[in-house]
């Protein structure tokens, strides 16, 4: 039991480290690990064992968060290869694509001081929903055959994803104002 | 947290918002961004013949700490040469600010935009 807090989280869940994860294989691989190690299930053990319990339950659920989201998913596989994808120090992105973040950005200032923005709130869901989908597709095939050269772009394109998913949040949070 | 004075001057009151256009030979243009927290930063500096920067503008997606650092850059940058525009540290911002150590990068931030921009305007010369 010990040893499986020490496992990475494809190995915790006996997964080879892939992109291309069944996520409903997933989950049912996670339901039955934390059925297993469920608190309730040590009770009458040492409390030394409950307490590695209670870890590895910590564990589990972290591993599942993690794998469940492509970008977490991707980051994480990164990691795994020694590549750090947020390094403060590293401001470098491409400009036409920090440009065109600016923009949206731009776009979804304008509609906070406008009523009746229903369409453009939906157009702009769509705007990022699609630079979202190309990015993770585009993730798949650099996991799937693994070079120098696929990582970094792999690098690339979550640090890109991370904008939109600002960029969605914000926007939740923006169709949650008008409601 | 709570931010500095300083921080909140800036915020509430940010010097030289706009944008330049960025096809004008003489405006270089730094655009940088923080993955971690989706911020984006252009800054836009308009050099003289003689080599001197003119005037900044900014404009800046992201927390107070961001914004405070670009708009203050903005006004350090006005009447320096380009090679004293490209000696303002990041350290220099942050201490100016009063930063908090989770809020250092923000500074980073602003100190590479510097870099970009005159990088930028330097490659029109050519």
């Amino acid at each position: 039991m010990l040893s499986d807090l020490t496992k990475n989280y494809f190995e915790l869940f006996s997964l080879d480290a892939s992109f291309d994860l069944d996520l409903d294989d997933l989950e049912s691989r996670f339901r039955k690990l934390q059925k297993e190690f469920h608190p309730d299930r040590f009770v009458s053990v040492s409390e030394q064992e409950r307490r590695i319990a209670m870890q590895l339950t910590a564990h589990i659920n972290e591993a599942y968060q993690t794998l469940i989201k492509p970008l977490s998913r991707g980051s994480y596989m990164l990691k795994l290869n020694d590549i750090n994808v947020n390094d403060e120090s590293d401001t470098k992105m491409d400009a036409s694509f920090l440009m065109e973040q600016m923009e949206l950005r731009e776009q979804l200032d304008e509609m906070k001081n406008n009523n009746d923005q229903e369409e453009k709130i939906q157009e702009l869901t769509l705007t990022i929903k699609s630079g979202q989908v190309k990015r993770i597709n585009e993730l798949q095939k650099c996991f799937k055959t693994v070079t120098d050269e696929s990582l970094i772009h792999a690098r690339n394109l979550i640090r890109e994803l991370q904008f939109f998913e600002k960029m969605a949040t914000q926007l939740e949070e923006l169709d949650d104002d008008f409601l | 947290m709570a931010y500095s004075e300083k921080v909140l001057d800036h915020y509430e009151n940010p010097r030289n918002v706009g944008t330049f256009d960025k096809d004008d030979s003489s405006v270089g243009t730094g655009m940088v961004g923080a993955p971690a927290c989706g911020d984006v930063m252009k800054l836009q500096l308009k050099v003289s013949d003689k080599g001197v920067i003119e005037d900044a503008k900014f404009k800046t997606y992201g927390c107070g700490s961001a914004i405070a650092s670009s708009s203050l850059v903005t006004e350090w940058v006005k009447g320096k040469s380009i090679d004293e525009a490209l000696e303002i540290k990041n350290t220099d911002i942050a201490e100016e600010l009063a930063l908090p150590p989770v809020k250092i990068h923000c500074s980073v931030l602003a100190e590479d935009a510097i870099k970009a921009a005159i990088e930028d305007y330097k490659g029109k010369q050519k």
